[in-house]
């Protein structure tokens, strides 16, 4: 039983990863409310890895964040992995859990990347179906993420946020609401990304998600969550958050780790943001 | 284009040998996005791989390492969705086509690739199961191994880097107090035995003497002080849990 795991998830999070473990636990700023961690990179193994988890969660509430449910996927659902996945979000009183609007598997070959997903209305259908079939082996709320996308395969047949709201009415999932995504698109495919949040249907909103990009020398913004994050995207978060209330925000940093007071620098900006619009009316 | 041949055209997109005007047409738009995709996807494999097997990579060379993973997923692309076992595929595949790797490929450099793989497969694996099954070590029963350690055969001593000779040698790697990987180099006879021992249902007497026979070793006090060492000592080590009892 997870001491952290009994607190309400709030405020702002963190991306668990393994060169930010040590200092997340000797060293949380108070605005560190909670973790993230994938469940992928802890099911089926032991060591040290998973025993530094059971640590973390004596101190912070955990949610899940999965990398591999593909539920734009065509093949069956892995019974075997939804089985451990749920033992797992269950271990860590994780209040949901979330993955990714895409695909990343083909014919029983992983990719290992997030795959764009047609804005097609069969392809919101078998996604939503999907994902109605992976909430039923889960005992907690499915949410799905918005991604990056950089090419559009196929024709489409809607927006974006047409698409995304599509597979939220059919599934009934969650949404977890990634901004620098919604940043990066709109700057990559010439969109207005506000906009674009605010055709989202927002009161699905279970998580935020925020995160660097990478600017190329052409222009392009790849979501590499290796940068610190942009102004642009702060002040992104500050108009979502005035929209959907004080949702959970969580802050990514995969690769190009900075010190861990720049880090801290970050949650604390953010944190400022998420306590203005706590303090606002929902 | 149906779900299934847009979704298919991406994943060859990304793990073809090349990206065919075929596969961009089928996904329409510009062939710059489908060359990001395959980049970033490519990209992600060699560099977790290399993360995995850092002396593979270094001794291989970064064309050497970007050529073989660019082999193993024209022909057999990693069907885990666990990244930490992407090495380990990796590494198989390599076993199965060392044709795989370029010619200027140091001779020890397949081993050490099996050897990283195996200390990977080490550090991950799940922690020993609690069981109800075992009891003392018995000649008429099957020895439960422990799921944290792996036996390999090797041509180099790539375990001993600061000491690496071309030699046939037996070692078991497994994770010892802490969660440290430890690697025990076997004696031919003991790594015959270790060998025989992983086979299922082979009891500890019938491992014992196949080792023995194979080896022509003659069975004295000398011999079962031994035997009776290395078997304390793998006990010790955590290698060897117990015997299997019949239930």
């Amino acid at each position: 039983m997870s001491a952290g795991g009994s607190a309400t998830v709030s405020g702002i999070g963190l991306g668990l990863r393994a060169p930010l473990a040590d200092a997340v636990l000797t060293r949380p700023p108070p605005a560190l409310r909670w973790l993230e961690v994938s469940p992928e990179n802890y099911m089926a193994r032991g060591g040290a890895f998973v025993r530094h988890l059971d640590a973390l969660m004596e101190r912070f509430p955990i949610v899940t964040h999965g990398l591999t449910l593909c539920p734009g996927a065509l093949e069956p659902l892995d019974d075997a992995y939804l089985s451990t996945l749920s033992k797992f979000v269950n271990h860590v009183q994780s209040p949901w859990h979330s993955d990714h609007l895409c695909f990343g598997s083909h014919d029983g070959r992983f990719l290992h990347d997030l795959l764009p997903l047609p804005f097609t209305h069969s392809a919101a259908e078998h996604t939503a179906d999907r994902l109605i079939e992976a909430q039923k082996r889960l005992d907690v709320l499915l949410a799905i993420e918005n991604i990056s996308w950089y090419a559009h395969p196929g024709e489409p047949e809607m927006g974006e946020a047409a698409f995304i709201t599509e597979v939220l009415s059919r599934s009934g999932a969650g949404l977890l609401l990634d901004v620098n995504n919604v940043y990066v698109n709109a700057r990559n495919h010439g969109f207005d990304a506000r906009e674009l949040i605010d055709a989202l249907p927002l009161d699905r909103v279970v998580q935020i998600h925020v995160a660097g990009h990478l600017v190329c020398d052409d222009g392009q913004r790849i979501d590499t969550h290796g940068e610190p994050v942009c102004d642009d995207v702060y002040e992104l978060l500050a108009h979502t958050l005035q929209r959907t209330g004080p949702v959970p925000v969580l802050l990514e940093r995969d690769q190009s780790f900075p010190t861990w007071e720049r880090v801290v620098e970050e949650i604390e900006r953010l944190d400022a943001l998420w306590q203005r619009a706590a303090g606002g009316p929902r | 284009m149906s779900l299934d041949s847009l979704q298919r055209s991406l994943a060859s997109a990304c793990l073809d040998a090349k990206l065919s005007d075929d596969v961009v047409r089928d996904l329409g738009g510009a062939r710059s996005g489908w060359a990001l995709y395959r980049e970033m996807v490519r990209h992600r494999y060699v560099d977790t791989i290399g993360e995995s097997l850092p002396r593979s990579r270094e001794a291989l060379g970064p064309d050497g390492l970007v050529r073989a993973v660019a082999r193993w997923l024209d022909r057999a692309p990693p069907t885990t969705r666990y990244v930490r076992e992407l090495c380990i595929q990796f590494a198989r595949y390599l076993g199965d086509d060392p044709a795989c790797l370029t010619a200027d490929a140091p001779p020890w450099a397949l081993d050490l690739v099996r050897y990283e793989a195996a200390v990977m497969e080490t550090v991950i694996a799940e922690d020993p199961p609690p069981r109800s099954d075992l009891v003392a070590l018995s000649m008429e029963l099957p020895v439960a191994l422990s799921t944290t350690q792996r036996f390999l055969r090797l041509r180099w001593s790539v375990h001993l880097p600061a000491a690496m000779t071309e030699r046939a040698c037996a070692i078991a790697v497994y994770r010892g107090p802490n969660d440290a990987v430890e690697v025990l180099e076997l004696t031919p006879v003991a790594g015959d035995l270790v060998e025989a021992l992983r086979s299922p249902g082979r009891t500890l007497g019938a491992a014992i003497r196949d080792a023995i026979e194979r080896h022509g070793v003659e069975v004295d006090d000398r011999f079962n002080e031994s035997l009776a060492g290395l078997l304390g000592d793998l006990v010790e080590r955590g290698l060897i849990l117990g015997g299997l009892g019949p239930h």
